[in-house]
């Protein structure tokens, strides 16, 4: 099952829904980005607990709004025993997630397929 | 002279093409059976252009083009497409590739593109060694009630501190972020007055009050203003909003654990760890952000 917006385009893997940025497109944020999210989510069948893995291979940089979308991914599936990871973070937006301290919470990986290994172990 | 190089796992497409170009008198061709040979080729001699397949084994044109976008930003890069290939011919040209050419178009249309390419490269090189050679930049903007024009002022104050300062893209980006932080602060906590406490009770209605009230007294008629002094030592950002300002200290910390699920003070708090200043005037509505240029490594011997 694969659902897309302009922007991003969310597939199911392995029971995880892997949420790609389609492209480079700095931070995104003129855009509403929740709404983006939330309207490609909505395509995905999704029955808790979901998984979320957030690829930014596309994105080298971004700030406070994405990381608001983010953060209400992680509200939505959290409370259901899902959980938000993120994946091929440049260097920027890996300094990004550590100074807002959000590491705590969304682990971090190098590959989808890290990421994929990682929760399927859990 | 110009330098070509030609990639092709077809040998008989690589003839072709090869041919067709070598007919110029002023063009060397040189050939590589596939990504990987492109890019030792490349390593050892670096050509004016790239001409090069898109369906191949191993390593694709699209992940060809990736890699020099990468290490070769400079390089030109033109696709040969066939029929079926479009799709990821548009996805090449989006992540950089100069231009392309249908293979059954080859003779007809092969030189007279390389011809073109080569000078648009030529441009981009002087435009390039010129703004290096820049003193000092100013610039001001006035924007309108408009969101969308927030990235396009970003985008184009990272470009003059990538030129100028020949930075780093790590550096590029911090920039970028930071003052993409303090822009999208002026507008919807300066001029819009949309706190940060609604954002947090109801994200939803944050952003539909932003829009709301960007279409009514007073808040749209409220401007935004961007000052940047650029020199190669240090870059000064100053962001200006109309709005009635806002007190900095009264932010939740965000690196405090139990704030871990509250979205405001992220913002600013990159402002700060990606500038090496960051003020605000008293009123709060406007925000001075200084980025000093990274110390450069010494040269060995430079010293004695």
């Amino acid at each position: 099952m694969t659902a897309s917006s302009a922007v991003f385009q969310a597939e199911q893997t392995d029971g995880v829904v892997v949420l790609h940025v389609l492209h480079e497109v700095g931070s995104l944020a003129h855009l509403n980005i929740w709404e983006e999210l939330s309207t490609v989510l909505e395509q995905v069948e999704l029955d808790p607990p979901v998984h979320v893995v957030a690829d930014f291979a596309n994105a080298p940089w971004f700030g406070s709004a994405m990381m608001e979308a983010l953060l209400r991914i992680w509200q939505m599936v959290e409370p259901q025993g899902g959980s938000l990871s993120l994946c091929q973070l440049s260097p920027v937006a890996r300094e990004v997630i550590e100074i807002a301290n959000y590491q705590r919470i969304w682990p971090v990986y190098d590959t989808i397929a890290d990421a994929i290994t990682a929760i399927n172990a859990t | 002279m110009t330098n070509i190089l030609v990639v092709d796992d077809s040998e008989a497409d690589r003839r072709l093409a090869a041919g067709i170009l070598r007919k110029h008198p002023d063009w060397t061709v040189y050939t590589a059976e596939g990504g990987h040979d492109a890019l030792e080729q490349i390593e050892m001699h670096i050509p004016d252009v790239v001409l090069t397949d898109l369906q191949m084994p191993l390593m694709n044109g699209l992940e060809l083009v990736d890699k020099i976008r990468a290490d070769y930003p400079m390089l030109p890069v033109i696709l040969m497409t066939n029929k079926g290939s479009e799709e990821i011919a548009v996805r090449a040209l989006q992540r950089g590739a100069a231009s392309y050419v249908a293979k059954r178009n080859l003779a007809q249309e092969l030189r007279q593109i390389v011809e073109r390419v080569m000078h648009l490269a030529v441009d981009a090189r002087s435009q390039t060694r010129l703004m290096r050679r820049m003193a000092r930049n100013e610039s001001t903007f006035v924007l309108d009630n408009d969101i969308t024009l927030i990235p396009a002022v970003v985008s184009y104050l990272q470009g003059i501190v990538s030129h100028m300062r020949s930075c780093e893209e790590t550096e590029r980006l911090r920039i970028g972020v930071a003052l993409e932080e303090a822009l999208l602060n002026a507008y919807y906590h300066g001029n819009m007055e949309v706190s940060s406490e609604l954002r947090e009770l109801d994200h939803a209605c944050f952003y539909d009050t932003a829009r709301e009230r960007s279409l009514i007294e007073p808040y749209c008629r409220r401007q935004i203003t961007v000052e940047a002094r650029v020199t190669p030592q240090e870059s000064i950002y100053v962001v200006r909003d109309e709005g009635n300002g806002f007190d900095p200290t009264s932010l939740p910390d965000p690196t405090d654990p139990a704030n871990i699920d509250r979205a405001s003070g992220r913002g600013l708090l990159l402002m700060q760890t990606f500038m090496d200043e960051v003020q605000y005037n008293e009123t709060g509505n406007q925000v001075t952000m200084i980025k000093r240029r990274s110390p450069q490594p010494v040269p060995v011997g430079a010293g004695a």
